[in-house]
């Protein structure tokens, strides 16, 4: 027992997380195998296949691009809107403690229950999609700004006020980068929930990007697209998370310790 | 302490009182406290936890405001803080997202001092405080006795005419809290400002202060201003500690701030 943990210990965690991921294919191919139901569980091999074939098309390359496209301004409009509005409330505690059990009796719905609602209003339209990313996102990234602002240590801003600072300064300069490690996991949130409501949006509006491709293998059974598919949303996820997220996440969370 | 009379009166408490709620219970942290602190003083306020000696600091600082009577500064009422009355906190109050100096040059920065002479300023306190070579460093890289370095440096760098210390060395260990207080005694010394130390330790006061205020416990009342013979350069640990005058005040402080308290808590039906 205690020599396999320390034989644990001496791998790298990266190393543990991709044999994970193998045994995954591994488990799916011996099924695949022995199943023999390709309209069912197509084999690994199969999948790769389609994929090559939907990157050969270029309909995989466009919907990467329309998908991602989507998840980035949408975000990048959602963020610019709610952090400043967030910062704003989370001033004054009233307002946070009369506004948070409103947004959170809403937030009851899930996006996906909204979307006829959206169809109706956008249309089949990317509007629409966009239109589930707001809903979906903004609610995780207030959330987390609001917490971020209240957990600043009061003392910061009283220990500022007697080197003659105005409550401008104090803002710029507690608020603003002492809100940083709640703003970071805000963003964070609100593109993985925001990439999920893209994907569903996509699928059920069919309007285009990742979503469609699904919707339209799907009605022509191919399943082997479909795990395709899956795979390309799960790892341009990861990408995004490992490549741009977690280095952040670092950054902030080693200078912003709390001692 | 007839030199001392003969400054001008910086900081004035008349007939204050504080009270605040806590627990539908009203408490009167401070009552009846009148107080002159002059120019160039370096007072130490000691007393037991919840003496309401962090609220005289406060009411001082102009971060509270007393329930009624008066703060002045240099005779007129203190309403609000103000750059003029820099204060140091018991807590970490150090930005984690700034380097040291970016800290320490914090409050030159906010008086709009220009770059070159803030970077001056600054290089001279790490200079003064012995933090040399971490200059770059984030607060959350440094030990607890460097931070709270940090935190006196900030407060001391626009040269207020009045620093405020609550229980400053309160969280760094005895050892680097002896180093600490030595420093400040220097750095007092040097730049002679006036200085209002507040603490619960009775040596760390009569090691410090020119005089002692010595307060009773809840509700915070002034008992007896104690002076503290000038010791001169002769001001450091070892020096104090074997002076028969200085351990008399040790035990004369002590019986203060213990019998009160002793007292006030059999007081408190009748209040």
């Amino acid at each position: 027992m205690h020599s396999s943990s320390s034989i644990m210990h001496s791998v790298p965690a990266w190393v543990v997380q991709a044999s994970t991921i193998v045994l995954l294919f591994v488990v799916w191919a011996v099924i695949a195998y022995f199943t023999k139901e390709p309209a069912i569980l197509p084999t690994p091999a199969a999948t790769f296949r389609a994929m090559a074939n939907l990157i050969a098309r270029g309909t995989l390359t466009a919907a990467v691009q329309e998908s991602l496209r989507t998840l980035v301004i949408g975000c990048a409009i959602c963020i610019v809107c709610v952090v400043p509005f967030a910062l704003l409330i989370a001033q004054s505690r009233q307002i946070a403690s009369v506004l948070q059990p409103m947004v959170r009796f809403i937030s009851c719905v899930p996006a996906i229950a909204l979307i006829p609602l959206f169809i109706v209003w956008f249309g089949f339209s990317t509007n629409a999609v966009y239109a589930t990313l707001f809903y979906t996102s903004t609610i995780p990234l207030l959330f987390s700004v609001i917490t971020g602002v209240q957990k600043i240590p009061r003392v910061y801003a009283d220990g500022l006020r007697p080197l003659g600072a105005g409550q401008l300064r104090i803002v710029r300069d507690v608020y603003l980068p002492g809100a940083m490690p709640g703003i970071e996991v805000g963003i964070r949130l609100a593109l993985s929930y925001g990439w999920r409501a893209v994907i569903a949006g996509e699928l059920i509006i069919g309007s285009s990007g990742l979503g469609r491709v699904l919707a339209q293998a799907r009605a022509s059974n191919q399943v082997d697209q479909i795990i395709a598919v899956m795979i390309v949303i799960a790892v341009l996820f990861l990408i995004i998370d490992r490549l741009i997220l977690f280095p952040w996440n670092q950054l902030v969370s080693s200078r912003w310790s709390s001692f | 302490m007839i030199q001392l009379n003969e400054r001008k009166p910086i900081l004035q408490a008349i007939n204050l009182r504080h009270e605040y709620e806590a627990r539908g219970e009203k408490i009167v942290a401070l009552q009846d406290v009148n107080l002159t602190i002059n120019a160039g003083d370096f007072v130490t306020v000691v007393g037991p936890s919840g003496c309401g000696k962090s609220t005289l600091a406060k009411i001082f600082a102009g971060l509270g405001t007393p329930t009624s009577g008066e703060a002045l500064y240099a005779g007129k009422p203190i309403n609000g803080p103000s750059a003029e009355r820099g204060m140091v906190f018991q807590e970490l109050a150090v930005l984690p997202w700034r380097t040291v100096v970016g800290n320490i040059g914090h409050g030159l920065e906010i008086a709009g001092v220009p770059k070159a002479e803030r970077e001056q300023r600054v290089a001279e306190l790490v200079q003064l405080i012995g933090l040399q070579g971490f200059e770059k460093k984030y607060p959350s890289e440094l030990s607890g006795g460097m931070r709270q370095r940090v935190a006196v440096a900030r407060t001391w760098a626009t040269r207020p005419p009045v620093i405020l210390m609550d229980e400053p060395f309160g969280a760094v260990d005895a050892i680097t809290r002896l180093t600490l207080q030595e420093e400040l005694i220097r750095l007092a010394r040097a730049t002679k400002q006036t200085v209002v130390f507040i603490t619960h330790s009775v040596e760390e006061a009569v090691f410090l202060g020119d005089y002692i205020v010595a307060m009773s416990s809840r509700p915070g009342r002034v008992l007896e201003i104690v002076p503290v013979p000038d010791m001169g350069i002769n001001r450091t640990w070892e020096k104090m500690i074997r002076d028969p005058r200085i351990e008399a005040i040790v035990s004369r402080v002590f019986e203060l701030v213990r019998g009160r308290a002793v007292d006030s808590s059999s007081e408190r039906q009748h209040a």
